[in-house]
């Protein structure tokens, strides 16, 4: 296996050439002392109004997520769970005629009723279902009429 | 006993004038039907049974409900409350209470049903107790049965 003769590392060029592409290609253009001077300043300005948008921006996005917070906190507290639901007494509607408050109309409510009236114990007024600012026997017999009521409507 | 003498009386001359309170609706006089009184019976066993109420249906021929009448020396005397509207191959509801004190315990005939059947074949009865209680107004067990008298 042959070696290749060893190559110079740089042409040889004489002086003058050497010198000429010196000139042809270094930049000799003058700057005014002032230059860098403006630049920085431009830079400086620059970054400074950056700054000071992406800081406002910052603050922007932290006033929309403090109010929304705020804002999910006062439903929260404002809209009882269904849990808080549970701890408060559940108010129901009474139906005319449930005496005993079971929920239907049934002849033990004319029977309450007519116990009172013939024991002659206290009366509640609200058991004057036919409104007729008594309580008495006809109270009775239209609790006892709905309490048979076959329309669906009472029972 | 006297009502029930009016009630036979005019079912047989066809009347169309509803008898008193416990004529529910009439039939042509054409077609009388035959008619039937029907017990309820309530069991309270040893307890005393001061209010009812229960549900009954007559599925099958064509059964019109004329009236509903209490038992006399039963404790439910007076006719208990019934809806006059009912048709009884739906259903109807019937109840009554005592506020007195003789009241009845073990099986007793707490009401009788007179009904007019026009149609063939026999009602099939179906009583659901839905309500038995004490004087105080506490449920107790009981159980219903439904007997057919005799053609009256």
């Amino acid at each position: 296996m042959s070696t290749l003769p060893e190559q110079p590392d740089e042409p040889i060029i004489s002086d003058t050439l050497r010198q000429d592409l010196k000139d042809l290609y270094s930049f000799t253009a003058s700057i005014p002392a002032g230059f860098d001077d403006s630049v920085l300043r431009e830079a400086k300005s620059t970054f400074t109004q950056r700054r000071r948008f992406h800081s406002r921006v910052r603050w922007a996005i932290g006033g929309i997520s403090a109010a929304a917070a705020i804002m999910l906190v006062a439903l929260r507290l404002s809209s009882p769970s269904p849990d808080r639901i549970s701890e408060h007494p559940v108010v129901m509607a009474i139906k005319p005629g449930d005496v005993d408050r079971d929920g239907k109309v049934d002849i033990l409510d004319a029977f309450v009723v007519a116990r009172r009236l013939h024991a002659h114990a206290p009366i509640d007024k609200a058991w004057d279902v036919n409104g007729d600012g008594a309580v008495d026997q006809k109270d009775v017999d239209r609790i006892g009429t709905m309490a048979v009521d076959i329309s669906g409507g009472v029972r | 006993m006297k009502s029930l003498l009016v009630l036979l009386l005019l079912g047989m001359l066809g009347s169309t004038q509803p008898p008193a309170s416990q004529t529910v609706e009439s039939q042509p006089a054409t077609s009388p039907g035959r008619f039937v009184a029907v017990d309820v019976f309530i069991d309270a066993g040893a307890k005393s049974l001061a209010a009812y109420q229960f549900e009954l249906k007559a599925p099958g021929p064509d059964v019109a409900l004329l009236g509903v009448e209490g038992v006399p020396d039963s404790g439910f005397n007076d006719p208990p409350y019934y809806d006059t509207r009912a048709a009884l191959n739906r259903r109807i509801v019937i109840a009554a209470f005592n506020t007195g004190s003789a009241l009845p315990s073990g099986k007793t005939r707490v009401a009788t049903l007179h009904l007019r059947i026009a149609g063939p074949g026999e009602p099939q009865y179906a009583a659901t107790l839905q309500v038995a209680a004490d004087a105080d107004a506490k449920a107790i067990p009981a159980t219903i049965s439904v007997a057919e008298g005799a053609t009256r």
